[in-house]
């Protein structure tokens, strides 16, 4: 049987930012990445930004560039899964039947999307954005059938994304959504009606409040399948669609944790404390499917996003070599509507009754302070990057304001 | 013949996300029940992990 020190269990940016972290920690012993991609571990932001605009190769991205893994001795496994997970005895059997034999594991097997269970989910021209070959598919597609109008269903970054993606690349798209106004679940209405602006008047339609209830297709089902043409909505709506993107969240991938018998949390992820170890001693978690107990929120959290993977991935390599460190960083979020408004933000706020916006939303350079009780739970900023630092350590420290500081936060 | 070369053992992998299915897995979520050959699945299937549509997925042999 193989043994190694550590086994990372997924092909994404978390395992890659582990692997990377032991080696620079000094860890000298041998370190296998398992993940069932085809390419190496790359970035996913690009997806729905500038790789599917055609601005980006595969090349660029990479995690780590080619060559990287042998010069620092990390053995990466792709088209591989790990079937089966022998948490006390810490061995991990391949897809292949191979056996290895860890001291450390992390768990890091992503997110997977949310399909929709509509009638007509099935037709040609409805895709998903999770990997850049879905990226490739949806181009190439467009390309070939000629599509002109395009319908992003969801009103979260990725349906947002790449409404301004695609309009860049010159097609007509419709948002269809259960929101009001977009982005507002994780920003409120206001700091969501600045970003739904900036799509409308570059020509995107936005409909909110309302969401699919079937798609129609052309009628034709002959040769290579019955294509969308229209999207019928709950509250009646027909628009037309040559091809759609669904964008409506994802779910952790927590598969084999289950069959090993991990705790998984409320949240639908994996169990973990908060130094990201899983109820299974010497086996972490980090990324889409790492539920944790953060220090910073005082709560259970999981959230979805290349930074926190990064982040965690890195933690947990610490912790795999005995640091014994809680995962202490404040969670941190970036997305681009196409070159139109580039968001940055700190929390997550899951609740807050005030907001306190410094700068002007009609100037397009804000940022909003979310607060509970006084307390600033969450920062967004849009041309302001510098007002970050100053959410994090607020919301790092937890602390009341009083009256005169939170009136202050907004007059700077 | 062995049953690593039946067509109901048949496991077959995702191009763009390497999501691997195994017919004794089957996809719940996606109303294939485990058992499910790959020839039986229906081509408006799509992946569970990324969404791609079933002619996206190759024969996986590992």
């Amino acid at each position: 049987m193989r043994k190694v020190d550590h086994l990372l269990i997924g092909g994404g940016i978390a395992s890659a930012t582990c692997a990377q972290t032991l080696r620079e920690e000094g860890a000298e012993g041998p370190v296998l990445v398992v993940g069932r991609e085809l390419d190496a571990p790359y970035h996913r932001p690009p997806i729905s930004k500038g790789y599917l605009r055609g601005d980006q190769t595969p090349e660029d991205a990479l995690v780590h560039r080619d060559g990287w893994w042998e010069e620092n001795g990390v053995e990466l496994l792709t088209r591989s899964s790990v079937m089966s997970l022998d948490a006390g005895e810490r061995i991990a059997r391949l897809q292949n039947k191979e056996e290895i034999r860890f001291k450390t594991a992390l768990l890091a097997t992503g997110a997977m999307v949310r399909r929709l269970s509509v009638e007509g989910a099935g037709l040609e021209g409805i895709h998903y954005l999770r990997a850049l070959g879905n990226a490739d598919s949806l181009r190439r597609d467009l390309a070939e059938s000629g599509a002109e109008r395009v319908v992003c269903v969801g009103g979260s970054y990725i349906a947002c994304e790449v409404a301004a993606s695609l309009t860049e690349l010159g097609h007509a798209c419709t948002l269809v959504m259960q929101e009001e106004t977009t982005l507002e679940r994780g920003f409120g209405s206001r700091a969501g009606r600045f970003f739904q602006a900036r799509l409308e008047e570059r020509g995107v339609e936005v409909i909110g409040s309302d969401e699919v209830e079937r798609f129609d297709g052309d009628g034709d089902g002959d040769g290579d399948g019955e294509r969308v043409r229209r999207v019928i909505t709950r509250g009646g709506r027909v628009v037309h669609a040559d091809a759609v993107v669904v964008g409506v969240g994802a779910t952790p991938d927590v598969t084999l944790a289950r069959r090993a018998g991990l705790d998984i949390g409320d949240l639908g992820g994996v169990a973990a404390s908060a130094s990201l170890e899983t109820s299974a001693p010497g086996i972490y978690a980090a990324g889409d499917m790492c539920e944790y107990d953060s220090v910073v929120h005082g709560r259970r959290v999981r959230i979805e996003h290349e930074d926190v993977a990064v982040r965690q991935g890195a933690t947990a390599a610490r912790n795999m070599l005995g640091h014994g460190e809680p995962h202490r960083d404040v969670p941190y979020f970036f997305a681009d509507l196409a070159d139109w408004a580039s968001l940055e933000y700190v929390g997550p706020a899951l609740a807050w009754d005030e907001e306190i916006v410094r700068g002007s939303l009609d100037e397009g350079a804000f940022s909003v302070f979310y607060l509970e009780a006084g307390r600033v739970r969450g920062t967004l900023s849009v041309g302001r990057p510098g007002d970050l630092d100053e959410g994090r350590r607020l919301i790092a420290a937890g602390a009341a304001l009083t009256s005169s500081e939170s009136g202050a936060l907004g007059s700077v | 013949m062995s049953a690593v070369f039946s067509p109901v053992a048949e496991k077959w992998i995702c191009e763009p996300c390497g999501m691997i299915y195994d017919p004794a897995e089957g996809d719940l979520d996606g109303g294939i029940p485990p058992g499910t050959a790959w020839v039986d699945i229906p081509r408006t299937w799509t992946c569970p992990v990324c969404g791609a549509r079933k002619r996206d997925f190759v024969p996986y042999d590992g």
